[in-house]
């Protein structure tokens, strides 16, 4: 839907042929999903795709310094990294005497395991996109490929070679401006939460803990270098059954998202005006370690004791 | 299960369920739409609606057979509930309204909702309370019941003020497209009448005014389906006030509650669904 509480500006849409895009995104199902929905309602429009792919030691530094953080009171040094790093709860023991803010190593442990695991929805994703997206990967043209960093020499200059009229963002790193401005038209990201009031990490978890019914939606907006703050292309909520667990919540947030992307895509394809509605400041933008343990833990409390359905008993009541 | 035809009404399968519709649950996600169609797999046999009546015009349904029906014609059937049913082998049928298909007019209920959501109830019941009386504070059931020309003119006014130009036309991105509806006829699906415009029977409206709603409706329908048969009414509300009349125009499709067997067919001549439930049990809805 367009937004209904934003006011719109009308924009022209910078001039060339539009018909070409790259694609930079995370690497879950509902991510893949995307690319390739892309290849099937516009083909030949895809002309890369790439998910970023740093080693594997680098991809779990940050999270283990987050559950640390999380639990201490300073940065992680370099033993303890490495204790994060093999588990080994029994060891950070002496550290912990000393480090650890409220001294519940039960519960550093849990956060570890939280922050090590690779995806928490890996499963209900697989359940909801995971026959559709095998489905299309059989027949899809392009398919991606994994890159240590987007804003590298090497791959600023393949993307100068491609010379894209749109960017198109889902999952992954924040692009750099010198990546964004590689798109002669636009750079649109689909964000898995409500612009303006929640940008950032974790919206869809942090829309329930406020339970704010309304906030559980997605957001495709035009990229600028700050998180999920350009101007709103669509924005929507997504279908939601009283039964449903926070990963239901947070992929059918997803899904939503890829609905409206498509649709701007084709908007931006075929219109010769666009109607834009700039995010008026305000709201929050959410880090990675605001979505704390104690958050998680009162999330999963209101699903258990039925909120959803009660919030959406509560919209039909009128 | 005990024997017999269970129709289940369905209306939407989407992802997005947007502020028009989430206070209506019309939508079901396509995720939770497959699981409960495989529960009913596993109980028993999908039939389409035209071999369903045919059993029950025959005499013999002895088994556990199982149709689904889709009211008001959403987008999410072509793009979400056919790929779904094509992989079943499931032949639905949908009921259309004709002006949200061509977007000359918005479902009422959609515009009551988005005015629920942005808080604009407040003026509506105002507004409702200097031309009726006894308006309550809740107006969800109470708009079915009194429903007027007078009272759409109301909420309209009101949509109009509180919804800009552009929503109010994006908003018909909520119903198929006519090729839409094609393309859903071509693959098996039986097309029906569910009037103009959602309007339900109450009985200030008239058999006149019902009369040429079914009318418009059927013309539109018969685009796709030449041979329909079916008058699907909405809100399964008040068709006892027009029952004998509607009836000898096509079959009535209500919302019942209830299966379809051969004893109930002899005995009204009218078929029953059950609402689609929310959740994921849909047998559990059955019983």
């Amino acid at each position: 839907m367009l937004p209904h509480d934003v006011p719109s500006e009308t924009r022209a849409l910078p001039a060339g042929d539009r018909r070409s895009a790259v694609y930079f995104s995370g690497d879950g199902l509902r991510q893949l999903r995307l690319g390739y929905l892309i290849q099937e309602r516009f083909p030949g429009l895809l002309k890369a795709w790439w998910i970023s792919a740093p080693k594997s030691s680098q991809r779990l530094r940050p999270k283990l310094e987050k559950a640390w953080r999380m639990v201490s009171s300073g940065p992680p040094s370099t033993g303890t990294m490495e204790l994060l790093r093999e588990g080994d709860l029994r060891n950070l023991v002496g550290i912990a005497r000393r480090r650890i803010r409220r001294g519940d190593l039960r519960r550093l442990g849990r956060i570890v395991k939280l922050a090590t695991r690779r995806d928490p929805y890996a499963r209900v994703e697989e359940e909801m996109f995971g026959a559709e997206v095998k489905a299309f990967e059989a027949r899809a043209a392009l398919h991606p490929e994994r890159v240590d960093r987007f804003d590298s020499e090497e791959h600023l200059a393949r993307m100068s070679a491609i010379d894209p009229y749109l960017i198109v963002t889902f999952g992954g790193p924040l692009l750099r401006g010198r990546v964004l401005e590689k798109a002669r038209g636009l750079a649109i990201n689909q964000h898995a939460g409500w612009s303006p009031s929640l940008k950032g990490s974790y919206t869809t978890e942090t829309a329930i803990y406020h339970r704010e019914l309304g906030w559980i939606g997605n957001t495709v907006h035009v990229m600028d270098t700050q998180a999920d703050s350009g101007a709103i292309l669509r924005r929507s909520t997504c279908t939601l059954h009283p039964d449903d667990d926070l990963a239901h919540c947070v992929l059918a947030v997803c899904a939503v998202g890829s609905k409206l992307m498509l649709e701007s895509i084709d908007t931006i394809l075929h219109a010769d005006r666009l109607d834009v509605f700039p995010q008026p400041r305000g709201g929050q933008t959410l880090l990675n370690v605001d979505f704390t343990l104690a958050k998680r833990d009162a999330v999963a409390r209101d699903l258990r004791g039925g909120w959803l359905a009660d919030a959406l008993a509560a919209t039909r009541d009128y | 299960m005990r024997p017999g035809w269970y129709i289940l009404n369905y209306h939407n399968v989407d992802w997005e369920d947007p502020i028009l519709t989430r206070a209506i649950a019309v939508t079901t996600r396509p995720d939770v739409f497959r699981t409960q169609l495989e529960a009913m797999s596993k109980e028993g046999r999908f039939v389409s609606i035209p071999e369903g009546q045919a059993m029950l015009e025959s005499g013999h349904v002895d088994e556990v057979l199982f149709s689904l029906w889709f009211d008001d014609g959403y987008s999410g059937l072509r793009e979400n509930a056919a790929p779904i049913c094509a992989s079943l082998g499931i032949a639905p049928a949908v009921s259309l309204n004709a002006r949200f298909t061509q977007r000359t007019e918005m479902f009422w209920r959609a515009k009551l909702a988005y005015l629920a959501h942005v808080d604009a109830l407040r003026f509506v019941r105002a507004r409702l309370r200097k031309s009726f009386e006894s308006v309550p504070l809740k107006i969800r059931t109470w708009t079915v019941e009194h429903f007027s020309t007078e009272l759409l003119k109301i909420i309209d006014e009101h949509y109009q003020e509180h919804a800009s130009e552009a929503f109010r036309r994006d908003a018909f991105r909520l119903f198929a497209r006519e090729d839409d509806v094609a393309a859903l006829a071509a693959s098996g699906w039986t097309i029906t009448n569910h009037g103009a415009a959602h309007w339900p029977l109450a009985p200030e409206l008239g058999w006149d005014v019902v009369e040429r709603e079914f009318d418009e409706g059927e013309a539109f329908v018969r685009r796709f389906s030449p041979d329909n048969r079916y008058w699907v009414i909405p809100f399964a509300y008040g068709s006892e006030h027009y029952r004998d009349r509607l009836m000898r125009r096509a079959t009535v499709v209500e919302v019942g509650e209830r299966r379809n067997t051969v004893k109930s067919w002899r005995e009204t001549g009218r078929l029953f669904r059950f609402d689609a439930p929310m959740h994921r049990d849909v047998l559990g809805a059955l019983y």
